[in-house]
């Protein structure tokens, strides 16, 4: 394997990879950067990661010049901290000092890397340029002012969103990043764009003003909108769920995930969501306490001569195997509502999106669960719709089984023929596993527990049968 | 001093750009027969040992360049001429191409053959719209006697020649964002590696990229030889070559002398001294890009290697004079000016202090410098040189820099007596 | 397609077609070709270009935006182009630029009302031995002084 020299520390590199990759695989130092991403096109415009190499008069952009054997590499000579401070400090240049009220405060590149490299006076005195922001659609807000031309949120444009939409207008000092004719942004994947922009230039209108980023814990997700099961990181301060942004895993989603799956979680906190019991015999919904509903539940169980789960593709495997194991009897049907099965299933665009808009078909599947085009209501006289809020089950589906009970997460509009609510857990309230298109095994973490007096199923299950005892 | 007039002798007669003057005049089209006979090798050495360098700006050996060229690629070649002649003081190929435009063509031709083109583009800047219809007529006339076109020479070689027009981009003047004005693009330059022409060019295939002056010395080097190219000039800084002369002299315009001709010689003698019986206070040697000589330091031969020694560069052997009568900080100002406008944005040291620096300049001359302005127009040059994607960032901060550290007590004038110590009329 | 321009442009067109490889690599040809015929690039131009070429008319903006010579906004019948670059400023191209807005009244980057003048700066013509320079339209006119610039705007009234 070939090697090379960073501050006199010897690393090894793979052929082919830039010196930026060498030092960022085997993390002996963080060369800072604002145009380089693993994931686009290498421009070298910053000029933020000039490094100098032993026998080059000058420096090099260490995202641009390949690593070769043998090569000597100071990050941290005079030279190299002159001309970081240099850079630093023509970004600055013309940077408003918004971070009072910049949502990248505390993520923000700028702002590290002045910390880190940066001059503690500022010499720029004049008026800086200034333009008036062009609206770029619902996912995205554009300030200009902020913008320091990295030109990454272009380059994702074309190379990941898949359409030259973002471009520069005018040159040199003047340039401006723009949609043109106040169109909004055509890409599904618009929401990346806030991802890659280094700076607050660009953000998502979604987590605009909604909480400083130094207060939220990440956690391991799974995205829960498709059978492609994009890796993400899910966010929360004070158990609200604040965000979802992709988390890289070069198998799946590699750097990037979709604005349908990005902004997919406000049914978690909506004001509508069934967060308590509910009886809904009588007709209008009435609240209950657990140990009101629980017994009642299992009563219409014990009465029940056939009893069928119909899971919509957004249960875990662990919720599938749960319900299995306690329910064995049960006929268990899956649930997506796009396709029949997943052999329907097929990608939506070029680059992540599919049609399974369910996260775990081919894991419900596989523990052989029937799919939905065998699904007969009448034939049961009890059914359960258990639901993780991402799925829906087919509107008023439930007033043809003779009983239904609503198991999960469900919204106060969609209770049309339910006897019952059970309130579960969203994706983001519990640990689980889903199977994606690929058969890939993905498990997830949890964010935040269960909203209100919601219950895991396995908790619920248990309380089920635990109930019952009593009962007898 | 050897010295014979090569290129200018009908510079300036109407009627003489046609074919026909330039076969009858100049002995043209005969180094295409004799190139094609000599063979590609033969002629790549011959050009190699002339010693010609690019007379663009760089001064980059032109048969090393050419020879960069990997013969065994597939891809197609393109030979590209670099007509879009915007470096301040700079106007030699105008004159080319306005009067010889056959000596153009036909070295472009022999530059394509040797490195095995078969298209060749012309990038003329906009502005120069009669010469690019001068242009298309020489190149219509040199399709018709068979120089272009399908059969070259009757050799069966297949080569075309359009003119693309530049419009309005001095950056376009680079040689990797001229190619992408080529393909449509913004002017934008690329980096390198891994974009250097020879290895990924014009459509990311072979290109050489040539200057205008660079490729009319190729028929008389095929005519004539390398050894007489030789006899012009110092050592490694060979050949005729045609110098701009502007400003505060006499008879500005354009001359033909050897390389290594003298300055003083060139201002005092050809030029009739400076104007006005004022003296000489400065120059630009090589263009707005080059720093800028003292009346002291102007004791200097014109080739490359010379006026490098000197702190400076002959770049496109554009020569700007200036009187004593002159400011040099509105000097300053209208370069300053030029690199704010011609600045393609892409990267952050030039895209953020050609600005800065304009600003810096403009605050000086109304009076309102501060004490620590002239370090700092100094060090934001430091910053921007060697840090740039292209030869923009010193093209800016060596001038700018040579002149606040050359005329510093002037330019302290302005901030101790609020305003310019010249008045308001502030050049002869 | 509708033929949006006139058949000087698609002449053109067809003539050089054969030495791009891709349709985009025409765009500044085209762009001078439409500049020529309308005299100014304007945003139905950008989308008649673009949609000739097939290309998006964001390709189109973002390179018209980049060089100046595409004119943005419509310009006076005489664009009076004066160079005040080092070389021409030496030799009074800032005293003639005051001089023609006096005569014009109007200022720099703007047209007189009657649409005839339009007075614009610009940066080094390539002809600085005969500074100071004007390009009108397309032609040089150099050693332009006061009694050249008085002579031509009388003459083009």
């Amino acid at each position: 394997m070939p090697k090379l020299t960073v501050d006199g520390v010897e690393i090894e590199f793979q052929p082919g990879e830039k010196i930026i990759q060498a030092c960022d695989r085997t993390k002996v130092n963080n060369i800072p950067r604002y145009c380089y991403h693993d994931g686009l096109s290498i421009v070298a415009q910053c000029r933020m990661c000039l490094v100098e190499v032993e026998g080059q008069k000058k420096l090099v952009t260490a995202c641009s010049t390949p690593a070769t054997d043998g090569m000597k590499i100071l990050t941290k000579s005079e030279k190299v901290v002159k001309s970081v401070k240099g850079v630093q400090e023509f970004l600055l240049a013309n940077h408003p000092l918004d971070c009072p009220i910049c949502d990248q405060a505390g993520e923000c590149s700028l702002q590290d890397y002045s910390y880190k490299h940066g001059q503690e006076d500022a010499r720029y005195d004049f008026f800086r340029r200034t333009f008036i922001d062009v609206d770029m659609g619902p996912s995205i807000k554009k300030n200009m002012n902020r913008c320091i031309h990295c030109t990454r949120c272009i380059r994702y444009c074309d190379e990941v969103g898949g359409i030259h939409e973002m471009i520069a207008q005018n040159r040199g000092n003047s340039t401006e990043i723009i949609t043109v004719d106040n169109n909004p942004l055509q890409t599904a994947y618009a929401g990346g764009l806030a991802d890659v922009c280094p700076v607050g230039s660009l953000t998502t209108k979604d987590f605009r003003f909604k909480k400083r980023v130094w207060y939220l814990k990440p956690g391991e997700g799974v995205c829960d909108g498709c059978a492609q099961g994009c890796n993400i990181t899910h966010s929360q301060d004070t158990n609200m769920l604040f965000r979802l942004e992709p988390r890289v895993n070069m198998e799946v989603n590699k750097w990037w995930m979709c604005d349908e799956g990005r902004y997919g979680f406000h049914h978690v906190h909506s004001p509508s969501r069934v967060i308590g019991p509910t009886d809904l015999r009588a007709g209008a919904p009435k609240g209950v306490m657990w140990s009101e509903a629980l017994p009642a539940v299992k009563e219409m169980m014990s009465g029940a001569k056939n009893i069928a789960f119909f899971v919509c593709a957004d249960a875990t495997m662990e919720e599938a195997a749960t319900l299995q194991k306690a329910f064995g009897s049960a006929e268990f049907f899956s649930y997506s509502p796009s396709v029949m099965a997943s052999s329907e299933d097929k990608p939506l665009d070029h680059l992540l999106r599919r049609k399974d808009k369910s996260p775990n078909l081919k894991g419900l599947e596989a523990l052989n669960f029937k799919p939905y085009s065998a699904f007969d209501p009448k034939k049961y006289d009890l059914v359960f719709f258990v639901s993780a809020g991402k799925v829906r089950p087919p509107y008023g589906l439930a007033k043809h089984a003779k009983k239904a009970i609503a198991m999960g997460v469900f919204l106060k509009e969609e209770l049309l023929g339910y006897q019952f609510v059970l309130p579960g857990a969203s994706t983001y309230e519990k640990m689980g596993t889903f199977v994606n298109f690929k058969g890939m095994k993905q498990t997830f973490k949890p964010s935040i527990p269960p909203v209100g007096m919601s219950r895991t199923l396995e908790s619920l299950v248990g309380a089920l049968l635990e109930s019952s005892r009593k009962v007898s | 001093m050897n010295s014979e007039i090569v290129f200018s002798k009908y510079y300036g007669q109407a009627g003489v750009e046609g074919i026909d003057a330039y076969v009858k005049n100049e002995s043209g089209y005969a180094a295409l027969p004799k190139s094609i006979e000599m063979g590609k090798d033969k002629v790549l050495q011959e050009v190699k040992d002339s010693g010609l360098r690019g007379r663009g700006g760089a001064g980059f050996p032109c048969g090393t360049k050419w020879g960069f060229i990997p013969k065994g690629s597939d891809k197609p070649k393109y030979l590209v001429i670099n007509a879009d002649e915007s470096e301040p003081g700079t106007f030699k190929d105008r004159a080319i191409m306005a009067f010889q435009p056959h000596l153009m063509i036909e070295g472009a031709i022999i530059a394509a053959m040797t490195i095995d083109a078969h298209m060749i583009y012309c990038y003329i800047r906009g502005e120069y719209v009669k010469e690019t219809e001068i242009l298309e007529k020489a190149i219509d006339e040199a399709y018709k006697a068979g120089h272009l076109g399908k059969n070259v020479g009757g050799t069966g070689y297949q080569l075309d020649f359009v003119v693309h027009r530049g419009a309005g981009a001095y950056i376009c003047g680079e040689e990797t964002a001229l190619l992408n004005s080529i393909e449509g693009k913004r002017g934008e330059p690329r980096i390198k590696p891994p974009f250097f022409p020879a290895a990924i060019g014009l459509y990311g295939c072979p290109t050489v990229v040539n200057n205008v002056e660079t490729l009319a010395c190729v028929p008389m080097i095929v005519n004539r030889g390398a050894t007489w190219f030789k006899t012009f000039g110092p050592e490694r800084n060979t050949g005729m070559k045609l110098f701009c002369i502007s400003g505060h002299v006499n008879r500005p315009g354009l001359y033909e002398k050897p390389m290594g001709y003298p300055l003083m010689q060139l201002i005092n003698e050809d030029c009739g001294g400076i104007w006005k019986g004022h003296k000489l206070k400065a120059a630009f040697p090589g263009g707005s890009s080059s720093p800028v000589l003292t009346a002291a330091e102007c004791n200097v031969n014109l080739d490359f290697d010379s006026l490098a020694k000197a702190g400076s560069m002959l770049g496109s052997a554009a020569i700007m004079i200036i009187d004593d009568a002159t400011c040099m900080l509105r000097v300053a100002i209208r370069t300053a000016h030029f690199y704010r406008v011609e600045s393609c944005g892409q990267c952050t040291p030039c895209r953020e202090g050609t600005m800065w620096l304009k600003d810096l300049h403009h605050r000086l001359e109304a009076g309102q410098g501060r004490p620590g302005d002239l370090d700092l127009i100094e060090d934001i040059c430091n910053n921007m040189d060697g840090t740039t994607i292209c030869a923009f960032g010193e093209a800016t901060a060596w001038p700018l820099r040579s002149m606040v550290k050359k005329f510093r007590a002037e330019y302290e004038q302005h901030i101790t007596e609020k305003r310019c110590p010249f008045g308001t009329s502030a050049h002869g | 397609m509708d033929k949006k321009f006139g058949n000087a442009f698609y002449a053109e067109m067809d003539r050089i077609q054969r030495f791009y490889p891709n349709k985009r690599a025409m765009l500044l040809p085209a762009l001078h070709a439409a500049q020529a015929e309308r005299g100014w690039i304007s945003d139905e131009t950008m989308q008649d270009i673009g949609d000739f070429l097939s290309i998006p008319k964001t390709m189109v903006l973002e390179v018209v935006s980049f060089y100046h010579w595409f004119k943005m906004k419509p310009v006076g019948k005489y664009n009076l182009q004066f160079c005040n670059n080092i070389a021409c400023w030496l030799r009074g191209s800032e005293e003639l630029i005051h001089h023609a807005e006096k005569k014009c009244k109007v200022k720099m980057g703007e047209t007189t009302k009657d649409g005839l003048f339009t007075i614009s700066e610009v940066e080094c013509l390539g002809s600085c031995g005969t500074a100071p320079v004007c390009q009108i339209n397309n032609d040089y006119h150099e050693n332009f002084d006061r009694k050249a610039l008085d002579k031509v705007l009388e003459e083009m009234r």
